[in-house]
């Protein structure tokens, strides 16, 4: 009796210890499963939220170099159709003097500005138009003037055109293609355009 | 004729100004150029007009101007610059002229920098929402498509900051059309142009983006033109191209400082702090260039940036400038002294509009009650405060231990944020919903029950 007692007592302990043991152990699997999946979790979330950071990075400079493609595109575009204008002006100057308008221009400028001026008026041309002396000098007795004015080379003067100087009036009258060409230059850039748009889309 | 008269008799320089005598036929504000002998240009502006003499501000000053050898021609018109939406991504100086190295647009329209002349009738309200991603402007003094709300700051205070924020994350949620940003500083200093230009191609905004910058080093009368060049453009995008322009001014003070310097040259009778009497109308003339149209679909919103001298807000800019505008954000020294970034103040600061574009369909429900709510606690933690400095904290009731709780988290949570940070309005009014939620539930008094009901959440309110 003693003997059965002794080991049914035992064999309870043992299997007592066994199923403490046991609990144990799942626990600690539990626990370790838990710290797995908190572990795999973070690490995924870390993983989400790196990816999403260079996502986000990725898209701003690939928009960045995008933004600044364009807008390179556009200056290098603008810098093309102002020396495509400079070259076309340039150009047109060479032979101004050769169109049959410009002596007409010239002489129309010179006596309505001297029209305007009481007396004393000074004319300054380029040096390749000093030549019209005379025939400014004609114009300005067929329009009732006093044809005894002072014309003298300038040589600011590139283009052509003429300055006339009103010293006693305090006043300069700029007829010179220069000036024409500055005050007109939008006028003139925006018909480029145009045409630029018109034969080629889009300005080219 | 072709022919062009230019004048060559002055009868006298003085600070910015020239006086012509000799003219005939020219108007009032009519655009003027002015070649020294060395055939450089500078632009200027009549002013004053008589038989035989007109007085002409120079844009770019008169220093070294002699009056032997000038050439003075009036272009027949007031001051227009070409306008277009290839201007966006560029940079102009402070009279429109481009300084990227790059010539000027080629454009069809000219138009007056001195504005459309609008009809208020044809005025539509301001509404519509802007997110700028900040807390305290969208939950608490929300920016208001149409509206113009100054930012009024203090020397060596975040302003361009959190205007450069406000550029980069500007957003309006319940709009379709191209939103962009102008920008024109007036008498700021080169870093400060370069951080704005740095922070828009950082963050990729650029092309949506003109500068018009008039540097600190920049004759001070150029930056009497600069806003109406900026708004000029803005104008034309907005009501012509059907964009919404978001237009940012900085610095206004430096610009009422040019139009003191000038009216002293013209001998004007000097007001308040020898700033001239029509200081108001003149702000208004440029503040006044935002809002909506009817018939059309975009608008100027504007942000004028201000330093207060002294931090003192009855200085007669930003005193003016609150007449004028429909609210003020301001920033606060103390704040700004306890590291708090943006360091926009709870109580001065106002949206006048905040109420018409808030709520269902265009935030949350909640949102006016929150920014209520938010707006009488921060002010009894304010009057606790003071209480506490007499009294000590120690004797002060438990609700207002609450309170001064309930003030430090909202100061480091709610209104404090990373200047990167944007946040979308649900999370600013979740935020705010963090924050009352320290209080007890009674002492929400602005809200609904069936808000509360819904949001409030002490559990997650106490930390």
């Amino acid at each position: 009796m003693d003997k059965m007692d002794k080991t049914s007592l035992e064999s309870a302990i043992r299997d007592d210890a066994e199923r403490a043991i046991s609990a144990i152990a799942r626990n600690e699997a539990e626990e370790l499963k838990g710290l797995d999946d908190a572990y795999a979790a973070a690490l995924e979330d870390f993983k989400k939220r790196t990816q999403v950071r260079m996502d986000d990075r990725i898209r701003q400079e690939s928009s960045k170099v995008e933004n600044r493609a364009s807008l390179d595109l556009k200056k290098l575009k603008l810098k093309r159709i102002e020396e495509f204008i400079n070259r076309t002006v340039e150009e047109a100057v060479k032979g101004i003097r050769d169109n049959p308008h410009y002596k007409r221009f010239l002489l129309n400028a010179v006596t309505d500005a001297i029209g305007r001026i009481p007396a004393g008026a000074e004319v300054r041309l380029a040096g390749e138009d000093i030549a019209f002396k005379e025939e400014i000098r004609q114009a300005l007795k067929a329009k009732g003037k006093s044809p005894d004015v002072a014309v003298v080379e300038d040589k600011t003067i590139k283009w052509g055109g003429c300055i006339i100087v009103d010293a006693a009036g305090g006043r300069i009258y700029d007829g010179t293609i220069e000036r024409i060409y500055y005050r007109k230059s939008p006028a003139i850039r925006r018909e480029v355009m145009r045409l630029l748009d018109e034969h080629y889309g889009n300005a080219g | 004729m072709n022919t062009e008269i230019e004048y060559t008799r002055l009868s006298g320089i003085s600070g910015p100004l020239i006086f012509v005598e000799g003219v005939r036929g020219v108007g009032l504000g009519e655009i003027v150029e002015i070649r020294d002998a060395s055939g450089a240009v500078r632009m200027g502006q009549t002013l004053e007009v008589d038989e035989q003499r007109a007085v002409v501000q120079v844009f770019e000053g008169t220093s070294g101007l002699a009056m032997q050898g000038l050439r003075v021609a009036f272009v027949g018109k007031a001051l227009e610059i070409p306008v277009d939406r290839d201007m966006l991504g560029r940079v102009f100086d402070g009279l429109g002229r481009p300084i990227d190295g790059s010539p000027q647009v080629i454009s069809d329209r000219m138009m007056n920098v001195n504005g459309l002349p609008v009809n208020p009738w044809s005025r539509e309200y301001p509404r519509d929402f802007i997110q700028t991603g900040i807390s305290a402007i969208d939950g608490m003094n929300t920016l208001i498509r149409g509206q113009k709300l100054p930012i009024f700051s203090g020397s060596g205070m975040p302003h361009n900051l959190i205007a450069a924020q406000i550029a980069r994350q500007a957003r309006i949620l319940t709009a379709e059309e191209e939103f962009i940003v102008i920008f024109a500083a007036m008498g700021v200093k080169f870093d400060v142009a370069q951080f704005f230009i740095d922070s828009l191609q950082e963050s990729g905004v650029l092309t949506h983006s003109a500068l018009f910058l008039s540097l600190a080093d920049a004759p001070s009368i150029e930056r009497l033109v600069t806003p109406r060049v900026a708004l000029t453009l803005a104008e034309y995008l907005a009501f012509e191209e059907g964009m919404h322009v978001l237009v940012i001014l900085t610095d206004m003070t430096n610009y009422c400082e040019a139009l003191r310097e000038l009216s002293s040259s013209r001998g004007e009778i000097p007001s308040r702090k020898g700033y001239p009497g029509y200081l108001y109308s003149d702000l208004a003339a440029i503040y006044e260039r935002a809002g909506r149209l009817k018939g059309h679909k975009g608008s100027i919103t504007q942000m004028p940036i201000l330093t207060m001298p002294s931090d003192d807000i009855s200085h007669p800019v930003p005193d003016l400038t609150g007449y004028i505008t429909e609210g003020q954000i301001v920033l606060d020294r103390e704040l700004f002294n306890k590291g708090i970034y943006p360091p926009i103040a709870g109580l001065p600061s106002l949206s006048r509009l905040m109420k018409d574009g808030i709520g269902v369909g265009r935030t949350r429900n909640d949102h006016a009650q929150v920014a209520a709510q938010l707006f009488a606690s921060y002010a009894k933690v304010k009057r606790i405060r003071a209480l506490a400095a007499i009294v000590g904290e120690e004797e002060l009731s438990d609700v207002d231990k609450i309170y001064l709780k309930f003030g430090a988290a909202f100061e480091e949570q709610f209104l404090s944020q990373d200047n990167e940070e944007n946040r979308s309005i649900e999370q600013t009014l979740d935020i705010g919903w963090r924050m009352l939620s320290i209080l007890p539930r009674d002492e929400l008094y602005r809200i609904t029950k069936e808000e509360i009901q819904r949001y409030y959440m002490p559990e997650r309110g106490v930390k």
